[in-house]
């Protein structure tokens, strides 16, 4: 009775830490949690992971709705973001302020340390962290990877029939666009700006004698973008979108139709200069080039299951030359960057022709955060639950002694 | 009264998964009659069964290989028939697949295709018997055409990546089957019937000639074609002719047994019988003098089959010591005669049915009386089932992983057995720190059901459970740490149930009073799904982790919210929830044993239910009959679970209703029973 008339005599800002830092919010969180990780993963079998993960773990969202077998429930849930933004506040604020203090409590101390470790590795991986891959033939060299979600509308300049120079629009701002709306893009180095619209996440440009097209969909040299469904893979959209060369007054110029599945840019010609418009995957520069030498791959006798695959490759850097084999489990990191064997082709190659290797390139400040946290939480709860097992056995009654 | 209710549920579960165990081992209705049948003498027997052969990736025996064939189109590994004078004959997969390859009029006879689904033979156009029946390939071959043509269609329906139908799907299957059993039945033809030379024998008649006197001319041959084509003219009708009954008979035998050892240590892949005629008829052989001799050896022993049993079973051996040598030669036989050993020993069938299920029924008895020197000779008998069982138990994983050469969990059907033996050891350990008889008791059970669970796999599968790692788990170190730490996380979640689980039945059935010592069993319990749930966190929470460490070397990213990965935080997310819900108060008695009940469903969802949403890194194949399972698993703790919490419910209603009758009638404690 006391402690209820304490409790409800203390100043509102103790309370609220008090509930930040409860057990209750720690429940409520860990259901919540388990809940939308359940959801997410039964989702992601019909909308695939990109969009599952996107719309479970953005932090652009606060609520939302999950669909099982493509049905919605009617049930808001928080965003996973948030829920683990909460989660790391009430586990901080819990260790620092619920936890006692004492050798009996050393180990949860240490594991609680831990696990904010890991969910701030996960913060800072979720948006600090890049990935990309890049292919390279046997035989050739790369210093470009290629993202796997990010496009890019490219302008490049072309002098005597070279590009010189790449002005660039991360399609990251279209995403919002809808078919309708359209966005002007002020070029600051070129001599005109650009006017996207009708951008589409996933889209073919299709002739207009081959494809029954919508009202909506504007006709360009014969061609309309179809749109399609985003794909479960999501790596595997290829938008398009309408661009618009405007003149820096304002001016409508020369309409063009970009899209991903092109395999040729547009060009157009301003005051006798030539430029490429193009929409493509963002390219993404590396501190150093890669050769691949050799690319070798092995299938269990008799079956198509992988067996080995291995790439040898030479990292150049400043005519300095480093071999280097990146086989799974075993990738290369350098500079921050880290190269894993991901995948080869072509897939119906015969002996003896030549393949390409596919690495996946991460650039990830966390990497290595979640294997120290796990070193911290792993002695935490181990020194934790020994001292609980041996208390647990030393309490035992003793056994009762049989009378002979 | 509860005691007897506990030994009859007992005896009911155990009967029920037993029956479960043996269903595939139900005889069958009747049997087919062979009066004609001459089984295989034993020792011939015993030689083929250890003939080496590469199949599914690795070198293994060919019993081993039999075995999975028999299960694949048979479901099960042994038939019986009606032999001579109406006598019941056994044949095990060696036989039958001596059969199908030297006596493949006989084999034809043999009840070789289980079918599930009546309405797949309908669909071929045969008269269907029951809805689950055994055929052999003589009654199928009469729609052999149809079948053909349905399983052709339908895989083509796959690779456009059109859904199937489930008959569809079955009569796929079946084809492949009856695809499979002709590549075996038509593997010696070759050897069997030579080729027939048109117009070579006196008088213009045909000879017939071995095939591996015509590979010896391989070249006369070829230098006939070469000539014929130099003249712009189409070879001679004898040679065309030769050429084709070539053709057909190497094909025959190109998709059966890869029992062969290649010459040119490079060349990973054994090879079939028909591979060495097509190499040498095309010239492509490095070896042509080899593949002759190869030949040559199975043309002998063929026709010695026909006539002489026991030159049989010599020339057998000889052929098989041959074998052995090339395969030895080539650094691969090493595990042959390993897992020969471990088929005869049978290490998890004899923990079955020898340890762990009479172990479950002296536990049962035991129930009877648990005091006095009944009691006490139950629990002994418990002790030395549940002993014997994880003896055979360690011994099978070990086996396996010196076979394997890797650690012992690397595939799905792995982490049965290596559950299975965690539990039980965690039980038998935690009986030997309590003394109460309640872990003891969940020993020889979870050692039952773990083991007919890997049974029932196995039986379903019908594929070999030893198959070779694929690249990216190809790293021992992190095959012993991730996967073995996560295994044995599920294995605590699965143990933390059972005991959740014993605390709830016991509560229902009315094991424990309100009496001390009732209240300290129950609060035991408790203490113990504590400690076992904060081993399942600990486990489980170094599993997921040093699973994304794994992620990360592997594949570039720590999490990627991966089914499997996600199962594994769900597992981790429970159990912090019931470490922090009995922290703050919200999870008592009876909050810790139903939410560590619960644990059951979210470790089933990890182990399980991931694998058949057919998406992401980890997934496997997965029939509908598992699915079914596990389906039936969440209703079966779901339904205890609903008991739990309405007996929970109950029971505080009526000590409210007590507290309150006795607040307003204070004289009443008085009269209350001394406790």
């Amino acid at each position: 009775m006391e402690s209820s008339v304490a409790n409800r005599n203390k100043p509102l800002a103790a309370k609220v830490v008090e509930f930040l830092s409860g057990y209750a919010l720690a429940c409520i969180l860990m259901l919540l949690l388990l809940v939308l990780t359940w959801l997410g993963t039964l989702e992601q079998v019909d909308r695939g992971l990109f969009v599952t993960v996107k719309k479970y773990f953005s932090y652009e969202t606060f609520f939302l709705f999950p669909e099982i077998k493509g049905k919605l429930v009617p049930l808001p849930l928080p965003s996973a973001f948030w829920v683990g933004a909460v989660f790391f506040v009430n586990l901080a604020l819990g260790t620092i302020l619920r936890v006692r203090k004492g050798w009996k409590t050393i180990g949860v101390l240490i594991a609680h340390g831990g696990m904010l470790f890991l969910l701030l590795g996960a913060f800072v991986t979720q948006v600090f962290s890049e990935r990309g891959n890049m292919a390279i033939t046997e035989g050739e060299v790369s210093n470009v990877a290629q993202h796997y979600f990010d496009h890019v509308i490219e302008v490049t300049e072309i002098a005597d029939g070279k590009p010189a120079k790449v002005h660039v629009i991360a399609t990251r701002h279209l995403e919002d666009l809808q078919p309708d709306d359209e966005r002007l893009f002020k070029m600051a180095n070129l001599p005109f700006d650009l006017a996207v619209s009708g951008y589409r996440v996933n889209a073919r440009p299709v002739s207009v004698s081959q494809g029954a097209r919508g009202p909506a969909e504007e006709v360009i040299d014969g061609f309309f973008l179809q749109a399609r469904e985003p794909e479960v893979e999501a790596e595997r959209n290829m938008p398009g979108a309408v661009v618009e060369v405007r003149a820096k007054d304002g001016t409508p110029g020369e309409r063009f139709l970009l899209s991903t599945a092109s395999f040729h840019p547009a060009t157009l010609e301003i005051d006798g200069k030539l430029y490429a418009l193009n929409l493509r995957k963002a390219l993404w520069k590396m501190p150093f080039t890669v050769a691949l030498d050799n690319f070798t791959h092995e299938f269990h006798p008799g079956t198509m299951r992988p067996k080995r695959f291995e790439s040898e490759i030479r990292r150049i850097q400043d005519g300095r030359e480093e071999p280097v084999l990146i086989k799974m489990n075993d990738p290369m990191r350098r500079q921050g960057f880290t190269f894993f064997q991901a995948s080869w082709g072509p897939q119906n190659a015969a002996p003896g022709d030549t393949l390409f290797s596919v690495f996946e390139v991460v650039r990830n400040p966390a990497d290595k955060w979640p294997e120290w946290s796990l070193y911290v939480t792993g002695v935490g709860l181990l020194v934790h639950f020994l001292m609980k097992l041996v208390l647990f056995i030393t309490n035992q009654p003793k056994r009762r002694v049989r009378a002979s | 009264m509860g005691r007897k209710v506990a030994f009859g549920m007992c005896l009911a579960v155990i009967g029920g998964i037993f029956l479960l165990a043996v269903k595939e081992m139900r005889p069958e209705k009747s049997y087919t009659v062979l009066p004609d049948y001459a089984p295989w003498q034993e020792d011939t027997v015993e030689v083929a069964k250890g003939i080496p052969l590469q199949a599914g990736g690795r070198v293994k025996p060919l019993e081993t290989y039999a075995g999975y064939l028999m299960l694949s189109m048979r479901g099960d590994r042994l038939i019986k028939i009606v032999g001579a004078d109406g006598d019941k004959v056994k044949i095990t997969p060696t036989e039958w697949l001596l059969d199908a390859l030297f006596r493949p009029e006989v084999a034809m006879k043999l009840p070789s295709f289980r079918v599930d689904n009546s309405e797949v033979i309908e669909l071929v156009g045969l008269e269907a018997r029951e809805k689950r029946d055994r055929y052999s390939y003589e009654q199928l071959s009469a729609a052999r055409p149809k079948l053909f043509e349905l399983g052709t269609r339908y895989e083509e329906m796959q690779r456009q990546d059109e859904e199937l139908s489930r008959v569809e799907t079955q009569t796929l299957a079946l084809a492949r089957l009856v695809r499979n059993f002709e590549a075996l039945i038509g593997y010696f033809a070759f050897a069997r019937s030579g080729i027939e030379l048109l117009g070579a024998g006196v008088g213009g008649e045909s000879q017939v000639q071995r095939v591996s006197t015509l590979m010896a001319t391989a070249d006369v041959i070829r230098g006939v074609l070469a000539d014929a084509q130099a003249r712009g003219e189409a070879p001679p009708a004898h040679v065309t002719n030769l050429l084709q009954q070539i053709t057909d008979l190497s094909n025959a035998a190109k998709f059966g047994l890869p029992v062969l050892p290649p010459p040119d240590p490079e060349t990973k892949d054994w090879l079939t019988a028909g591979n060495r005629i097509w190499g040498v008829m095309t010239g492509t052989s490095s070896d042509p003098e080899g593949a002759i001799a190869d030949i040559t050896a199975m043309e002998t022993l063929v026709a010695t089959e026909a006539h002489e049993p026991a030159k049989f079973t010599e020339r057998l051996e000889t052929w098989r010591g041959s074998l052995e040598e090339r395969a030895r030669d080539r650094g691969e036989y090493r595990p042959v005669p390993i897992e020969l050993k471990y088929n005869r020993a049978n290490w998890f069938f004899n923990a079955l049915f020898f340890c762990f299920l009479p172990g479950a029924l002296v536990l049962s008895l035991g129930l009877l009386a648990p005091q006095g020197g009944w009691g006490r000779a139950m629990r002994a008998g418990v002790w030395v089932f549940s002993l014997l069982g994880l003896g055979l138990l360690a011994a099978g994983i070990v086996q396996r992983s010196v076979i394997m050469d890797r650690p012992p969990v690397g595939n799905l059907f792995d982490t049965i057995p290596f559950i299975t033996a965690g539990v039980v050891l965690v039980a038998l350990i935690a009986e030997l720190l309590t003394r109460r008889g309640i872990a003891l008791g969940i020993a020889p059970v979870m050692g039952f059901i773990g083991l007919v669970l890997a049974r029932r796999f196995e039986f379903g599968d019908g594929t070999d459970t030893m198959d070779p790692l694929i690249a990216v788990l190809r790293s021992n170190f992190w095959l012993m740490t991730h996967v073995l730490t996560i295994t044995a996380g599920y294995a605590a979640g699965l143990l933390a149930a059972v005991v959740g689980l014993v605390y709830v039945l016991r509560r229902i059935l009315g094991f424990d009073d309100d009496s001390k010592s009732g209240k300290s069993t129950r609060r035991f319990l408790t203490r113990m799904t504590y400690g076992v749930v904060c081993f399942t966190l600990l486990l489980s929470l170094i599993g997921t982790v040093l699973g994304g460490i794994w992620a990360n070397y592997s594949w570039g990213r720590f999490w990627g919210w991966d089914p499997k990965e996600n199962g594994a935080l769900m597992i981790v997310l429970w159990n912090l929830l019931i470490l922090h819900g009995r922290l703050g108060g919200f999870l008592r008695e009876w909050g810790t044993n139903l939410a560590a009940l619960f644990g059951a469903v979210v470790v089933t969802f990890s182990w399980w239910h991931v694998n058949l949403l057919g998406v992401g890194l980890h997934s496997y194949g997965f029939s509908d009959s598992k699915k079914m399972m596990v389906f039936s698993f969440y209703g079966l703790i779901g339904i205890v679970l609903l008991f739990g919490i309405g007996f929970m419910l109950h029971e505080r209603a009526s000590k409210k209703a007590a507290r309150l009758e006795g607040a307003s009638r204070p004289g009443d404690d008085a009269l209350a029973p001394a406790k």
